[in-house]
């Protein structure tokens, strides 16, 4: 850029610095030097001739007032001697007085008056080819007698003139010596460093060496320039570094995206492990169970063989009673230690909702009161107030109150077992407090510190004494933390323990919970539309209520049923000759003709005979609508899911396929359980792949049950394939996993998929509703894009 | 009094249940599984099936859904397993089994459960 502008730039620019500032320095005192000549040269010049007239004038009048007397008495001599004293100033080259015309007297003497007529005849000073004339009247008694003349040279100015040229001459050459000094010092201290700097600089950034720095010799602007060109090249070499770091960075990233791959792996490894603990636990506990159950079941009834017939065993029907309770207790721990892997493996569901908790206390009490009396207790209950209505986990709260109560029941004998319950506002809000206190054994200040740990109690020997698992405390602080609170416990050996467990009166996020999983499974499933029209099946509803018409159109629309409404016997009887129908309802109690009726009429008749007809009735004569014919026969009110599991044995036979991918037999075996009676197809592939190829030769497949783990192609990787495919590409998907979700993956999965269900945690009524969500949906799609 | 019968193929639990039930005054009738439970189901008409679910051959679950989708399947069908999980109890209850009792067996509970689908079925069939 500077570089190509150079030759554009005027030649003032181009020019070196070191010329510009010499002839800046010398033109500048040329010009001082110049305007100094011309003015003094002027002021003497004027000054001069000022003074050489007023001299001059002064000198005439001084002759001409001398040489009256000689002039009134033609005293010539005189005359003449008078001028001669004008020979004392060397300048004067003639003097003369004229008298009527002719020359009266001169000096030098001699000289004639030629040319002189040419000399003003009026007074005053005249300068006339280099020289100045005066001319001065002789006057006596008022009359002019004659006329005085003098002439005089400039010889004295030309002296002045010549001295002043040899000064300013002088003064000349000392400036041109001293403009060479300055401008060689301006060259030595200026020019030469930021040349050099320049140079160094052209080299530095050819050379790229960031590292190298520039000598700093003064402490001027060259010097601050010197300053910021190595801080500039700090700098440089700093970023230079960073750059080298950066570099060495992105290896690192590198090398690290690769450890966490591998961590990844591990981790879905270790999962799987866990995936399995929780499996061989769930496995042991089926295992353990088998013998218990022939255990306790004989040594049950022995005792009752032994103390039935009297046979004198009692002592025997003890020992008994021993495998028995140790098969129980065996039981007991079992149960703990599966809650407790499912708490571990953060599958312990809470099950939200609205309980009257004063009910619960109740119902709490009614179980320990015996226990308590059995060992000598008071139980006493203090309610503050009423506590009323909790949203929590009913079964996990009275699971705590209980175990906390057990304990305290357990470890006091013949004492006092306080429960408090208190509904309380603090800083976390609306709170229950249940507290337990007991003036039992208490705990040791050791032995509080591991009190909540599993496989804990206080002493060894507790077990054996006082029985129970250790793991009750456990499994209580955990519930109350995942109810949102916490357990205290404040105790002292010898004179009891007080338990106090606290936690939000409404578990907080349940609202938006449920909010949020309404409204992902709609809208995501309404945004879809379908090409192919659903096989709707057609119901013929013969009823004289309309109410019952409304009903059975709300219940039945969203789940494939098209509803042809009859209002009387007779229009049902000719619509069911006028029109196909795959299953007519049918009321008994109508007005003109009834059911029964309209039933005969119909089985009697070639082309409804084959038409499966259910009644539908508050009358209950199941024996007469089989006898005439009916296929199904369903007493009003009835609910909507017994309706529609009846009515699905009469559907037309549709395309609802679905495809289920998953590599895990119990899903495949669970799933097609939960389906077996509903009216789809259950495809099973074992993983993406799999499932891919499927997709290709069933065609109408209507959902994908996925799960995400899988060998071959997971489930990610087959979401992604199935969104290049574009008719495959609107089949919803339902994500049935296991696998704990990051944030981003599951926002991911629903830009995609419709509902994600957590294996292990949901029901068939969940699975089923957002099936017939997802399909209900789909309908009312076509519907509108059809309308 | 009535007769139920014995689905199990563990013959210590098997005996050990039968005997108890005798106790009580109940008849019964044994299975190992679930294809002898068909044949005997059929012969005998019994008034309830207490039905273990893993069993040999054909297991409870399929032979409950058989048994569900049957003439015979106003009989009530009470499913004794080991499994304890609510999902096992759930796939029982799928399955068609109209009761659940985990084993170890809470006899008195059991025995409450087969009066309750007892009196059902009388109540059903006056």
């Amino acid at each position: 850029m500077a570089r190509l502008s150079a030759d554009t730039h005027p030649w003032w620019r181009r020019t070196s610095l070191r010329l510009k500032l010499q002839s800046s320095i010398v033109g500048y005192a040329l010009l001082v030097l110049l305007i100094c000549a011309v003015s003094l040269t002027w002021f003497a010049n004027t000054y001069f001739h000022q003074k050489a007239q007023r001299d001059l004038q002064m000198l005439g009048e001084v002759l001409a007032d001398n040489s009256r007397a000689a002039v009134t008495f033609d005293d010539a001599g005189s005359a003449a001697n008078i001028l001669e004293a004008s020979k004392g100033n060397p300048h004067i080259r003639m003097a003369m007085i004229l008298k009527d015309g002719k020359v009266f007297a001169a000096y030098p003497p001699g000289i004639t008056s030629e040319g002189v007529d040419r000399l003003r005849p009026g007074d005053g000073v005249w300068l006339h080819e280099d020289h100045y004339y005066v001319s001065v009247p002789i006057v006596v008694a008022k009359d002019v007698k004659g006329r005085l003349y003098l002439q005089s040279d400039l010889q004295e100015w030309e002296e002045v003139k010549g001295n002043l040229y040899k000064v300013f001459s002088g003064l000349f050459a000392g400036l041109l010596v001293l403009t060479g000094i300055v401008s060689y010092w301006l060259n030595m201290h200026i020019t030469r460093p930021l040349s050099a700097l320049s140079t160094w600089a052209t080299q530095v950034s050819r050379a790229k060496d960031f590292n190298a720095r520039a000598v700093k010799h003064n402490d001027d602007e060259v010097g601050t320039l010197v300053d910021s060109l190595n801080t500039m090249l700090a700098e440089l070499a700093k970023q230079e570094s960073i750059r080298s770091w950066n570099e060495i960075l992105e290896t690192e990233i590198r090398e690290r995206k690769e450890v966490e791959r591998d961590l990844i792996a591990m981790r879905n490894r270790a999962e799987a492990a866990n995936q399995a603990k929780s499996q061989f636990l769930a496995n042991m506990s089926h295992e353990l169970r088998t013998p218990l159950n022939a255990i306790i079941g004989y040594s049950e009834m022995l005792q009752d063989v032994m103390t039935d017939e009297e046979l004198d065993r009692v002592e025997l029907a003890g020992d008994v009673d021993k495998i028995r309770s140790a098969g129980k207790h065996l039981l007991s721990l079992i149960n703990d230690i599966l809650d407790l892997s499912k708490i571990e493996a953060g599958k312990m569901d809470l099950s939200i909702e609205a309980f009257n908790a004063d009910e619960l206390i109740q119902d709490v009490i009614g179980t320990i009161a015996p226990l308590a009396e059995s060992r000598g207790n008071r139980l006493r209950i203090n309610v503050e107030g009423e506590i009323g209505i909790i949203y929590s986990d009913v079964t996990k709260i009275r699971q705590i109150l209980f175990n906390l109560l057990s304990n305290a029941v357990k470890f006091t004998h013949q004492g006092q077992v306080d429960l408090t319950c208190a509904r309380i506002h603090d800083v976390h809000g609306e709170q229950v407090e249940f507290s337990v206190h007991d003036s039992g054994i208490g705990i040791s200040q050791e032995n509080l510190e591991v009190l909540f740990k599993p496989f804990s109690q206080a002493d060894a020997s507790t077990t054996r004494k006082y029985g129970g698992t250790g793991l009750g405390l456990a499994i209580s602080r955990s519930y109350a933390k995942m109810l949102g609170g916490e357990i205290v416990v404040a105790s002292e050996v010898g004179k009891g323990s007080t338990f106090t467990v606290k936690f939000p009166v409404q578990m907080e996020g349940i609202g938006e919970l449920f909010a949020e999983r309404e409204a992902t499974g709609h809208e995501r499933a309404a945004s879809r539309e379908l090409d192919e029209p659903l096989e709707q099946t057609q119901l013929l509803l013969i009823d004289d209520d309309e109410a019952v018409h409304n009903i059975l159109q709300y219940q039945l629309s969203r789940h494939g049923y098209m509803i042809h409404s009859a209002m009387s016997g007779k229009e049902g009887l000719k619509k069911a000759f006028e029109e196909n129908f795959d299953v007519i309802v049918l009321d008994i109690l109508m007005p003109e003709m009834d059911g029964w009726q309209v039933l005969q009429k119909l089985k009697s008749e070639a082309k409804t005979m084959s038409i499966p007809v259910v009644l539908y009735t508050i009358v209950a004569d199941k024996e007469k609508g089989y006898a005439l014919g009916a296929d199904d026969y369903l007493v009003k009110p009835i609910s909507k899911s017994k309706l529609l599991t009846t009515l699905k044995n009469y559907r037309r036979s549709s395309s609802n396929k679905i495809l289920l991918i998953d590599d895990d037999r119990h899903t495949l075996e669970l799933v097609d359980a939960y389906l077996a009676d509903m009216d789809y197809q259950l495809i099973k592939a074992e993983n993406g792949r799999e499932g891919l190829d499927i997709l290709q030769v069933e065609q109408g497949t209507m959902i994908i049950l996925l799960d995400l783990i899988m060998p071959v192609m997971n489930g990610f990787e087959f979401i992604d394939e199935v969104r290049k495919h574009p008719e495959f590409a609107k089949i919803p998907i339902i994500v049935i996993s296991a696998h704990d979700l990051s944030n981003k993956e599951r926002s991911l999965l629903l830009q995609h998929t419709q509902v994600i269900i957590k294996k292990g945690e949901y029901s068939r009524q969940e699975l089923i509703g957002n099936i017939e969500t997802i399909l209900g949906n789909q309908r009312d799609a076509r519907k509108r894009s059809g309308s | 009094m009535a007769l139920l019968l014995v689905v199990e193929d563990n013959e210590m639990n098997a005996d050990m249940l039968i005997r108890r039930l005798n106790r009580k005054g109940f008849e019964t009738a044994w299975a190992i599984n679930g294809v002898q439970a068909l044949e005997m189901l059929e012969k005998l008409k019994p008034a309830l099936i207490l039905m273990d679910l893993s069993l040999p051959e054909m297991d409870g679950y399929q032979a409950t859904r058989i048994i569900k989708s049957g003439p015979l399947r106003h009989i009530p069908v009470i499913a004794l397993t080991a499994h304890a999980l609510l999902e096992d109890q759930q796939k029982a209850l799928t399955a068609g089994c109209d009761d659940y009792e985990t084993k170890p067996i809470n006899f008195p509970q059991l025995l409450g459960k087969i009066h309750n689908h007892l009196g059902e079925a009388y109540d059903n069939s006056e």
